[in-house]
């Protein structure tokens, strides 16, 4: 379990800034932070063991039993406002390394999926949720927010989700966290406000599902199948298909291959 | 580890107002050596909401295209780009008028904001914005539909 007293920056993220509060119980940790940003606070960072009222896209429940990590870094002015939605790749590349640098072992089966997903060996492990707002003063907060499965797999969903606690005994809330911290202030360092998302997507490449996989991906105005084909320098979608590759936007992808090796190397880790 | 003993008044103003105007009932703050915990009196909530899926499939189905059919609204954009009540989106994405499918609108035309009163969603890659009234007046426009793909600076709802 996650005593709020345990869980802690790590030395990066206190060096560069980072604060943290950690709480028993919050509603939202976004709506928190968010609201903490535009009172003032920059590079602030809310843990709760578990949210009430914990959020997901379009106003949905995320369920927040304690044993997981519930996070939200809140930013004061982290870039102009047209690239905000490119610190979700920051996210998932940190959480990606964090991961990694928990279970090495598991780095074949720790898979980002665009835009902001995390997967291991095709099941989900990790929400995340990027919401920004505008203060009266003009400053422009962002909030990333971060729903792990530690230790808990919630029920009743409609598609595979895992715990990184089921595979590999590294992984604590604490620990996950720790390394969570050091991986974002180092992230966000070379994502300099936007002007460095070339380093950023390269490394997000790195972690994603291979280019050439199958994917399947859900449109506002229908359904497309082809590969994967890598991310544009804007964060946008490359899909390979009928000889010429589609860019994204909008939609949801579903990796189609069910690789054999990703399985055995979750296991082993 | 930081040895530091003194606290940012900063800090303290943040859980300070965390508390007060948020839903958040415990609070403790380890600093260095210091360690402050804050509790506060809570009614009781329900133990646990319906659990909902991290990212369900289902997506409110956004319009297909701006330029499939040039609707009142998008004439009326082009009218009103110029407008100095003109609110506009800080990025491409998609509009949302409402918090959630089933929720009410944040506004419709005739309602009375404040600064800081949340106007709309646009949401790019999964990244969710709040596009905030910047001064009060009375919507006078709302130029977007439910889920229609917006352009960077494109005027979104004039506030007069």
């Amino acid at each position: 379990m996650a005593d709020p007293a345990e869980v802690a920056l790590s030395c990066e993220a206190e060096d560069a800034g980072f604060q943290l509060l950690a709480v028993t119980r919050a509603a939202s940790t976004n709506e928190a932070a968010l609201k903490a940003v535009l009172a003032g606070a920059d590079r602030f960072w809310l843990v709760a063991e578990e949210q009430t009222m914990g959020r997901g896209r379009h106003g949905r429940t995320w369920a927040s039993p304690r044993g997981n990590l519930y996070a939200s870094l809140g930013l004061a002015n982290p870039c102009p406002a047209a690239k905000a939605p490119l610190l979700g790749f920051v996210a998932g590349l940190s959480l990606a390394e964090a991961i990694v640098s928990l279970a090495p072992a598991l780095k074949p089966a720790v898979r980002l999926k665009w835009p902001n997903d995390c997967l291991i060996a095709g099941e989900k492990c990790v929400g995340i949720l990027l919401e920004g707002s505008n203060g009266p003063d003009g400053r422009r907060a962002v909030v990333i927010g971060m729903g792990v499965n530690v230790l808990t797999v919630p029920e009743g969903l409609d598609q595979p989700v895992t715990a990184l606690g089921r595979h590999g005994r590294a992984f604590t809330v604490e620990r996950l966290f720790e390394r969570l911290s050091a991986r974002i202030a180092s992230n966000l360092a070379l994502f300099a406000e936007g002007t460095g998302f070339a380093a950023i997507r390269e490394r997000w490449l790195d972690h994603a599902i291979p280019t050439g996989s199958p994917v399947r991906v859900k449109l506002p105005t229908g359904e497309i199948t082809g590969a994967f084909a890598g991310i544009d320098g804007d964060g946008q979608l490359l899909v390979a298909r009928e000889g010429r590759t589609e860019t994204v936007m909008v939609g949801d992808v579903f990796p189609l291959a069910a690789d054999a090796d990703l399985e055995q190397a979750a296991r082993a880790g | 580890m930081s040895k530091d003993l003194t606290i940012d008044p900063n800090l303290v103003r943040e859980i300070a107002k965390l508390i007060s105007e948020t839903d958040l009932t415990e609070i403790e703050v380890e600093k260095g050596d210091l360690k402050i915990r804050v509790a506060r009196q809570i009614t009781v909530q329900p133990v646990m909401q319906t659990i909902a899926a991290p990212a369900p499939t289902v997506m409110p189905a956004p319009v297909a295209a701006v330029a499939a059919a040039p609707t009142a609204a998008a004439e009326k954009s082009a009218d009103l780009g110029a407008h100095p009540g003109a609110v506009r989106s800080p990025m491409v994405g998609t509009a949302y008028r409402r918090p959630s499918p089933g929720a009410n609108a944040f506004i419709e035309v005739g309602s009375t904001v404040k600064a800081g009163d949340k106007l709309l969603l646009v949401e790019a890659m999964k990244t969710f914005n709040e596009i905030v009234a910047p001064k009060a007046g009375t919507v006078t426009h709302i130029l977007v539909e439910d889920g229609q793909p917006v352009e960077y600076g494109e005027p979104l709802v004039v506030i007069d």
